[in-house]
Formats: structure tokens, sequence, C-alpha cells
């Protein structure tokens, strides 16, 4: 089992890292939207657009993984 | 086989399906596809919930305003929305559980029997149907005259429900041939509704250019307008009751292992392809009449209405009618199916479809009988409309959440790369959904 994959299955707090994974996507979605809505309002705003994006690019990146098989856990 | 409304199907007709399956399976392609035509039935039952007034309407007006320029995203919009509908049937057909209490155990009864069965399920569909009621009474009100007599909706509204609840009341009755009647006619509304906008749109005529770049060549308004038109119609075609509609009407078909190449079949056949089909096909008869005018009503009875002088001779309007009238009937149906499992789900009700509490369930969303009168409870159509915007979501997470949990579904769980992208893919559109909501009532979008 990779350390991605140790982190995504490990419970943290409340939560596993596949949840969190989901929080921090939503995040980055609200960061990009901010960012188009201020672009449409003000004309800037790009970097919240580029950075928002590039975290949900991320976070869908590492969400994909599939879960490892149950008896690889270590 | 551990849901009540398919313990009812007798045993020697599961196992001759299954046997049916078995055989199929090693026959050439042909042979196969049509055998698994025959046995397929959720996937319709859920294309014939999804094509409501409301996705019907949203299309007529993408037609009337931007022509055939939209139409790529009818096949992206319900394409994204099969990844999460193989969750489903993996859950139906491998995991052996269901899924709102299996979501009530995993990830709480606010996730399972609140957010997915009643609000996303049965609240949706007793408001929905209030939409679905005042266009079928619309539509026989406007059907009426053709055959030389007026029919108004404060009274036709007793044929509509009169039918539809006999076709609700039907399902898991008899053996299990209650259920087929009623896939049968889902399968009939559709077939219907592919005859009528297709004779239609032969009538109006089609400019194949426009339809197949507005097919194939993403398009969008500018600005907010454009954003707001990707958000909505990439993420709404298929949510959170086709989701739980597709999964429990495949377990009232008694479905197993051995079924999950029919569900995707059926998913594919009778979900994604009608979906399309009559979709493009109402798009293709505005964008032939109305658009070139620059006529733009606001609602399907006003659409269809400034659509009939330019359909020509009176039996294309009839036929327009006719096929418009099986959109509110099948849908009326199936979000009714949906609220009833969903409510005893969510209570752990065993469901029995003999039973005064399936039937008082089931009959729930007719209470919008009151639709034939325009009355509407605004109200709560807000307080749903905001609710979900912020619950589908999170719904959504669950569905992910179960489809890779170890524990839940072991050597079953998704096992795909891309299968997980896909279902992420939707969640992202259905976050951006519930934060669109958010900023648009703190002022702060656009």
């Amino acid at each position: 089992m990779s350390a991605l994959d140790r982190l995504l299955e490990r419970r943290a707090g409340p939560w596993s890292g596949r949840v969190w994974g989901l929080v921090l996507n939503l995040v980055a979605n609200a960061v990009a939207l901010w960012g188009v809505s201020s672009v449409m309002r003000t004309g800037g705003g790009w970097t919240w657009v580029v950075a928002g994006c590039a975290a949900t690019v991320a976070c869908l990146a590492v969400l994909a993984r599939p879960a490892p098989s149950p008896g690889s856990d270590e | 086989m551990n849901y009540p409304i398919a313990r009812k199907i007798p045993r020697a007709v599961l196992d001759a399906e299954a046997d049916r399956l078995a055989t199929i399976a090693d026959a050439p392609a042909h042979r196969r596809l049509g055998g698994y035509a025959r046995l397929a039935g959720p996937g319709f039952m859920g294309a014939a919930l999804t094509l409501g007034a409301g996705t019907l309407t949203s299309s007529m007006l993408s037609g009337a305003t931007f022509g055939y320029r939209t139409l790529w995203l009818i096949w992206l919009s319900a394409g994204l929305g099969l990844f999460m509908m193989a969750a489903m049937a993996r859950f139906t057909c491998r995991g052996g559980f269901r899924v709102i209490p299996a979501q009530n155990r995993r990830h709480s009864w606010i996730v399972g029997s609140l957010m997915t069965g009643l609000v996303g399920t049965a609240a949706v569909a007793v408001i929905f149907n209030f939409g679905q009621v005042a266009l079928g009474t619309h539509l026989i009100e406007s059907l009426a005259p053709f055959a030389g007599f007026a029919f108004p909706a404060e009274t036709n509204w007793i044929i509509y429900c009169a039918v539809t609840s006999w076709l609700i009341l039907s399902y898991g009755r008899r053996g299990g041939r209650g259920t087929r009647l009623v896939e049968a006619v889902m399968k009939g509304g559709i077939g219907i509704m592919i005859l009528a906008f297709g004779a239609v749109l032969l009538v109006v005529g089609v400019d194949w250019d426009a339809a197949a770049r507005g097919f194939f060549v993403p398009w969008l308004p500018g600005g907010g307008e454009g954003l707001d038109l990707f958000i909505a119609s990439s993420a709404a075609a298929v949510g959170v009751m086709d989701w739980v509609f597709f999964h429990y009407a495949g377990l009232g078909r008694g479905w197993g292992r051995r079924h999950e190449s029919l569900a995707r079949f059926d998913l594919i056949a009778g979900l994604f392809l009608p979906f399309v089909v009559i979709n493009f096909l109402m798009i293709g008869v505005f964008a032939a009449t109305l658009f070139p005018q620059g006529i733009t009503p606001d609602s399907a009875p006003e659409l269809a209405a400034a659509l009939m002088p330019l359909l020509g001779p009176t039996w294309s309007q009839v036929l327009f009618y006719a096929g418009f009238l099986a959109v509110p009937i099948t849908t009326t149906v199936g979000m009714s199916l949906a609220g009833a499992m969903a409510i005893h789900e969510a209570f752990g009700w065993e469901p029995d479809t003999s039973s005064w509490r399936w039937r008082v369930s089931a009959l729930l969303p007719q209470v919008a009988f009151l639709a034939a009168w325009n009355a509407r409870p605004v109200w709560l159509v807000i307080a749903i409309a905001a609710f979900l915007s912020l619950a589908n979501n999170v719904v959504g997470w669950s569905m992910y959440l179960l489809l890779n949990d170890r524990e839940l579904l072991g050597a079953d769980r998704c096992r795909s790369y891309l299968w997980n992208l896909g279902i992420l893919l939707q969640v992202t559109l259905l976050n951006a959904i519930a934060v669109t909501y958010v900023f648009n009532r703190l002022g702060w979008w656009r």
C-alpha cells in the first residue's frame, strides 16, 4: 500500500482521508467559483480561479485512486 | 434476495430469467442485445422518470433561445451521470445491501434517511409532481378540442390522477406481473415520445449541419449565463432520485450478481439513449420553429401553444400533444414509486405493496392534483430547492464513499480509476451548484 493510499484510508479525527479529500475539493471548488465571480464583477481575480482549479484537479487526481485490497494494509 | 418486493416474484420466474441471461451471455452480439432489451426495465423507468416536465421545458427553452447550439450538453450531462448510475448498479447487483440503510450505518441517518430518502427523493416526488400534473392536465385540456369537446383542467385532473394512480398501485403486485406492466407502460411512453417528437421534427425539418455542429462542438452563451447553464445542465440530468430509483427498481426485479451486465445495458439503452434522443428531438423542434422567429415564452404550455401555428397540419399538432402527454404521466408514476420506496427505507419499514402504508406513501405525490387550479406551494418549492442545492453533493459524496468502502463491498468495491474520476466529476458539479447557491444568497454571484 503506497503512502497516498494510506493517507486516503487512514482515519484522522472524525473522518477518513477520503472524506477530508472531498471537503478539500469542495473548498477548492468554492475558491475557483469565487474567482470566477470576481472576474465577472471586477475583471480581476484570475489568481483565485487558477488556484481553485489547480487544487480541484489535484483533489480529483488523488481521490480517484481506488481503495487497495483489505489484505494489503501494511 | 433482501428486498420484499422481489420476494413476491415466484422463484420459477426468477430462475427462468437467470437461465435466459446465462444463455444469451454466450450468444452473438445482436441476439444478446435483443435478449437484454426484453429483460431490461429499471433503466427505461429511470428515463421515463427523468424526462419530466422540468427537463423537457428546459430543452424547449434551450431550443427556442439558443437553437441547436446546446445539443452537446445533453450527451455530456447524461454520460457523466452514467458513472454514478453504474455505482448504483454495483450496489444492486453485487452489494447485496439496500443503499439507504447502508448510508445510515456508514454515514449517519442524516445522510441516508434524511438527505437521500426523505428530502432528495420523497419530498422531491411530491413537489415536482405539481409541475407534472399542471402540464398533464393542461395537455388534456388542449387535446380535447381536437376531438370536438371541452375538457378543462379543473375536471380532467380526475382522469389524470386515476390513470397514474392505477399504474402506481399496480407496481409489485400479482407476482411480478404488475411490475412488468408498469415497465411496459414506461417503455411504451418513451416509444410514443420518440415517435411523436420524431414525426413532428420531420414535419418542421432539421438543419442537419447546425444540428451536427451543436451536437459535437461545445458552445455556451457568454458570461455568467453560460456558466449557470453548464453547471445546471451537467449536474441535473441524473440526480439523487434517479440513483435511488434505479437501485431499488433493480432490487424489486430480484437482480443479483448475474444481472450486472444486464443492468449496464439497461443504463445505456434504457436510460442514456432515450434521454439523449428525446431531448435532441425536443430541442430540434424548437430550434427549427421558434428560434428563427425569436419567440421565447417562459413555460411549457406557452411554448407548446406558440409552436402550434408553426406545425401545419392538425395531425402533427395532435401528435405533438399526445407525445408530450406521455412525459408527465410516466414521470408521475416513476416519482411516486421512488417516493414510496424512499419513505419506507427512511423509516425502516418493509415495503409491502398490498399494505395501506405503501399505498398512502405511493399516492402522496397525488396531492399535486391542486395544480389543476394553478395552486403551487411556493414556499415549499423554495425550501426544497434550497435544501436540494445544498444536500445533493453530500449524497453524491456518500455514494462515492460507499463504492470505495472496503468493509462494505470487499472485492466488489470500485477498482477503476476512470470510474471514480467520472463520479468525482459529477460530485464536483454538484458542489458547484451548492456553492453558487450560497454565493447567490450572499449576493456574491455576479
